[in-house]
């Protein structure tokens, strides 16, 4: 106790000095530019000459005759990635650490990360085909099976499945990565233990595994939070089609086609802040939440 | 080695199997677009190409290396990628340690977590961002790429989360053998961490390797553009409503779809190699052994 | 009124932050800038305003000035010799003959362009000549940030820029604000953007089809083309019209020709009989044609999947022999059908014009053909600099020019896209078409430019047995889609959108909303929902705003007589 006394504080500012002088620097003084929000904002008057309109940009994106089925399709598109993105990476992190063999293993997990190496653009195009309903490849597996071609792409239905399941797919082996290595963090000392008490792999999952990987899996849910109402603008951007707006248009390609017509920063702005703010409270909440149930506070 | 009883076996194999089936479901496009590369372009623009080249030729690979665009941007890229990780390593490692201390030994330790979360969740958009940049004079320089992001606030909570897991004795120790907090950042907070870093190693890499959007608002100056940015004007097909008549004559747009395919996979493949080469110290059991010994 | 003032006081804390930090770090960074040097804004207004009695429209700058602009490019531009955008035949021109030396303060990419210039345009700070879209260009005129050129063009064109310049009047006026002029037009060949019907004729005749003279033709050929198996393979892969998903505006693979059989006009502005503006997508006429293309898509003569395919995925389907008739543009030959005829020895395609379904004429409708304007900053100490630019540009177009490699170069890259200032005559490529079959009709190409012979050389060689230059063949040669242009010009039927202004308030507002329902619900009829939703389309579109918006269009269309 004596000595941790003598350890001043200061050298700990110290080191955070440079990250805080370049984040006042190149976010803070951005941040300001929220105020955009509230202005009928036009490049050429510029960010101190606009005219300021109060809360008329959300006004208007709220009075949008289908904002509330664009903002449901967003929640309910970002939900179901999160959950997706959260159980299927933490699935094959287990999976994979039950493989004893180095070379296979390695070789899983780089392959399970190059999707997400390639854009929608390109995916997108290798999408109507794997899933067209006449002559797609996931059609004709379903086929043996006796069912009917599924229209992945255009079926209102389904679209919004399809796009979480491509999703997983796309992000999954990159997700692993951070499951993995939060087990290698875990005592091996705890394994030989429960060993030791008879346990077999699936028990030592469960009560050495599992409670290891917990806090990073608490972390990661609770950023994840942060996301929900990120349905993933280029995804969607290159998969929909008229076809599916009603069950597949969000707020950032709503936004987008906004911004074709003319640039609207004002609503844009308007619309990414009330998009920080839900993100801002759930975190909160979440945080809160994590320390109180899981004994874990993350920040 | 124990025997393994029956119902680890039957999960072994079908762990195999599960394993090998999804990684073939994952490498398939991969597959695709690196045999469009290897195929002539009628074959590929006519959506024959499966996966294996059809009219095998390496011409796209000749056209993608000519081109001066391609090669510059890979050595702008490379650039950035190198300053970009030092920039976001060193800040990382000097933000995340404060970070993991209690408020005991840090008194503002709170304030200054939320000070950096915020930022992963408001920003003020394009063009005040752009203004900043801009007023420091940092456009066209491979400053504006590297400097914005500087502080990768999720890399940041990882590697805090990371410190925290590692036992206070250690540490303690040290400081009873008189060292301050630089030294046990450095000599033992670091070293025990290389899963972590590792991790945001290949975090960082990506992402700067990846990002396309800032070269192309940032640079006033194609020769200035990464990789990606670059490659992004190529993929993107332009809206032909944008494009005047004399403009619409000179686009042979399908006939370069294996040129694109080839340039898609080689600006790819470098990062694709990061991977395996930092799996070493994903190794189990690294941290602790370490510790003991 | 509290909050409002609070909010601007905390703007002003924000610049002084700015500035503040600004200062501090540019002093600690010291990284080489300077790249685009600024013109000086405090003198500039001043002393462009004392005029020079006599004027030599194409005087050469002695010293040379320096000039700082920025544009876009595209990735269709060649480079050749280690050229690039900032240096090459032009920007040397532009120095040696008129003594201007050009300074891009930035180029970026087309698909960029919109989100680059508003940045730049809201952090201030506008080079001498800029390449503005339609909304910018009334952002800057109504903040009057733009050099009015009304007087410097009349002083400052030379005839041949003037000619050239006013051939379409409507066009050269939609830059004008206010009676002045604020910008040089891009003008460009209108009649190109018509929709052509294109056809598969090898497949037409090997069914012992007649070519198509009306609807009720395309409709049996579309249906031939799906259910007779036209490529003989024995399977029913075929079907009969393409479309993309966005076929209501696309060009290549539209809707806009076959609607026009059917005197209907979507996403077009046109004249009622009262000559007042309506929606063309809201007009009854639009009823029959989308009955017929559910009638279409319900017998299999549209792709099923059409609804998620865009134009390289359609274009698959030409090149890889499933499909055989579509609306296009002038140059689908080459960008769209050249691979399916280099893949298939036998495939022939041609041009026809639009047919209708009943006794009166289809007439293409096209767009205003500008796509960026030219225009100089008010702080500009050379505004007449553009004219100068342009005269330079228009030279090439005189009838006695001498071909100084300005349009192509040797190696038959197009080195015309550099200039940074450039317009074209209003039949342009109609021309080239003209005199390239005049030429093959006298074997006498000595009258044709670079250009034009370029497009002649192809040509022979197609009819020489190379087919890789069909394209050129089918697009200026003959039979050829200006053919059918060309037709559609002499017969003087075609027409354009109607309304071609800057968006106006209520479309900014409801636009994109409106659009949305639109392609919603007229993708759904014509994927089987009942024809009747349309009349229910057309009541919500005046209710959400549409009313309004047609009400502001024709106010538009009143001022612009």
């Amino acid at each position: 106790m004596q000595l941790k006394k003598k350890l001043q504080e200061w050298p700990l500012h110290l080191m955070l000095l440079p990250g805080i002088l370049l984040t006042l620097l190149f976010s803070y003084v951005p941040i300001m530019g929220i105020v955009i929000a509230f202005q009928k904002f036009s490049p050429a008057k510029g960010i101190f000459h606009s005219k300021w309109i109060g809360l008329d940009n959300f006004r208007y994106m709220l009075e949008l005759p289908n904002f509330t089925s664009i903002l449901w399709n967003t929640i309910f598109i970002a939900v179901l990635k999160i959950i997706a993105g959260m159980i299927v990476p933490i699935v094959f992190a287990l999976l994979l650490n039950e493989i004893a063999g180095a070379f296979f293993k390695r070789t899983i997990q780089t392959i399970i990360y190059f999707p997400y190496f390639l854009s929608w653009v390109i995916l997108g195009g290798i999408l109507i085909d794997i899933l067209s309903p006449s002559g797609g490849i996931v059609n004709q597996m379903l086929g043996i099976f006796g069912i009917e071609p599924i229209f992945f792409l255009g079926n209102e239905k389904w679209f919004p499945y399809t796009l979480v399941l491509t999703d997983t797919w796309k992000h999954f082996g990159y997700g692993t990565i951070v499951y993995l290595a939060a087990l290698t963090a875990i005592d091996q000392s705890l394994y030989e233990a429960a060993t030791m008490d008879g346990a077999n792999r699936w028990k030592q999952t469960l009560h050495v595994t599992l409670p290891g990987m917990m806090p990073i899996v608490v972390l990661m849910g609770v950023l994840s939070l942060g996301n929900v109402l990120n349905a993933g603008f280029e995804q969607v951007f290159n998969l929909y089609s008229p076809m599916v707006y009603s069950t597949g248009d969000i707020l950032d390609t709503f936004v987008y086609r906004i911004g074709l017509l003319d640039a609207q920063y004002g609503v844009a702005t308007a619309v990414g802040l009330f998009k920080s703010v839900i993100s801002f409270v759930l975190i909160v909440i979440s945080n809160k939440l994590a320390g109180r149930y899981a004994g874990y506070r993350i920040f | 080695m124990h025997k393994l009883t029956l119902s680890r076996k039957s999960f072994l194999i079908f762990n195999y199997i599960l394993l090998g089936l999804t990684a073939f479901v994952c490498i398939l496009p991969l597959i695709n677009v690196l045999a469009i590369s290897f195929s002539s372009s009628t074959a590929a623009a006519a959506g024959f190409v499966k996966l294996l080249p059809v009219d095998f030729t390496l011409s796209s690979y000749k056209y993608a290396l000519q081109k001066h665009e391609f090669v510059d941007g890979f050595f702008v890229s490379l650039k950035r990628v190198g300053l970009g990780y030092a920039i976001n390593m060193l800040l990382s490692i000097l933000v995340a340690y404060p970070l993991s201390k209690e408020k005991k030994a840090l008194s503002l330790r709170n304030f200054y977590a939320w000070f950096f979360i915020i930022t992963m969740l408001f920003s003020g958009g394009l063009i005040p961002t752009y203004m900043t940049i801009k007023s420091v004079h940092m456009l066209d320089t491979i400053w504006a790429l590297v400097l914005p992001g500087a502080v990768p606030v999720f890399n940041v909570i990882l590697l805090m989360n990371f410190f925290r897991g590692l036992p206070k004795e250690i540490e303690e120790a040290a400081y009873i053998d008189g060292a301050g907090y630089w030294r046990v950042l450095w000599k033992i907070y670091v070293p025990l961490s290389m899963p972590a870093i590792a991790t945001i190693t290949l975090f960082t890499i990506v992402t700067h390797w990846n990002s396309w959007f800032d070269g192309l608002i940032y640079m006033n100056q194609p020769i200035h553009y990464p990789l990606q940015s670059y490659l992004q004007t190529i993929i993107i097909t332009t809206d032909p409503s944008l494009m005047s008549s004399n403009e619409l004559l000179n686009t042979g747009d399908v006939s370069d779809r294996t040129y694109k395919a080839a340039q898609v996979f080689l600006a790819a493949f470098p990062v694709l190699l990061v991977y395996p080469f930092l799996q070493k110290y994903f190794m189990k059991g690294l941290v602790m052994g370490s510790v003991k010994g | 009124m509290n909050n409002k003032n609070k909010v601007k006081s905390t703007a002003i804390g924000v610049m002084a932050a700015m500035m503040m930090l600004s200062a501090c770090s540019s002093g600690g960074s010291n990284n080489e800038n300077n790249a685009t040097d600024k013109p000086d804004n405090n003198t500039a207004t001043a002393a462009t305003n004392s005029t020079e009695p006599a004027v030599d429209p194409m005087a050469k700058y002695d010293p040379p000035i320096d000039i700082t602009a920025w544009r876009y490019t595209e990735s269709t531009y060649q480079y050749e010799n280690g050229d690039t955008i900032e240096n090459n035949i032009y920007t040397k021109a532009y120095e040696s003959d008129l003594g201007i030396k050009l300074k891009y303060q930035w180029t970026v990419p087309i698909e960029q362009f919109d989100q680059k210039l508003n940045v730049s345009i809201a952090s201030g700070d506008l080079p001498d000549i800029m390449w503005l879209k339609n909304k910018q260009l009334t952002d800057l005129a109504e903040n009057d940030m733009l050099y009015d050129l009304t007087d410097l063009f009349e002083k400052y064109a030379s005839p041949i820029t003037k000619k050239i310049m006013l051939q379409d009047e409507a066009s050269f006026n939609t830059a004008k604000i206010g009676g002045k002029l604020m910008a040089i037009p891009s003008t460009a060949s209108a009649v190109d953007g018509l929709p052509i019907l294109y056809l598969r004729t090898d497949w037409l005749n090997k069914l012992n089809l007649p070519e198509p003279k009306t609807m009720d033709d395309v409709i049996k050929i579309a249906e031939a083309f799906t259910k007779n198996d036209p490529d003989g393979n024995g399977k029913p892969d075929t079907f009969g019209l393409g479309l993309t998903k966005t076929f209501m505006t696309d060009g290549q693979f539209g809707g806009s020709g076959f609607f026009s059989g059917y005197h209907a006009a979507p996403e077009k502005w046109v004249k009622d009989a009262s000559g007042q503006l309506a929606y063309g997508s809201i007009q009854p006429e639009m009823k029959a044609a989308l009955q017929q293309l559910q009638d279409m898509y319900k017998q299999g003569l549209l792709d099923k999947e059409f609804g998620v395919k865009d134009r390289a995925k359609v274009t698959e389907s030409i090149v890889s022999g499933k499909l055989g008739m579509f609306y296009g543009t002038m140059s689908a030959p080459l960008s769209v059908i050249q691979e399916n005829v280099n893949s298939d020895p036998n495939a022939e395609w041609k041009s026809f014009p639009l047919v209708s379904f009943d006794d009166q004429k289809a007439t293409p409708i096209g767009k205003m053909p500008i796509q960026r304007y030219f225009a100089v900053s008010k702080d500009s100490k050379h505004p007449e600099a553009i004219i100068k630019l342009l005269n330079f540009s228009m030279e090439g177009f005189e009838e006695d020019a001498v071909d100084n490699g300005f349009g192509y170069s040797k190696n038959n890259i197009p080195v015309y896209l550099y200039s940074l200032i450039s317009a074209e005559p209003a039949k342009k490529n109609l021309n080239a078409h003209l005199n390239a079959i005049a030429a093959l009709e006298s074997k006498d190409p000595s009258k044709l430019s670079t250009e034009e012979k370029g497009y002649y050389d192809k040509i022979v060689d197609f009819r020489g047995g190379n087919r890789e230059n069909w394209g050129t063949e089918r697009v200026f040669g003959s039979p050829s889609s200006f053919d059918v242009i060309n037709q559609y010009v002499n017969d003087n039927n075609y027409t354009f959108d109607a309304f071609y202004g800057a968006l106006t308030p209520t479309m900014v507002e409801k636009l994109s909303s409106l659009q949305k329902m639109e392609e919603e619900v007229i993708t759904k009829i014509i994927m089987g929902q009942s024809i009747d939703t349309f009349d229910k389309f057309v009541e919500d579109w005046k209710k959400l705003g549409g009313d309004q918006i047609t009400k502001e269009a024709n106010e538009w269309a009143a001022k612009n007589k």
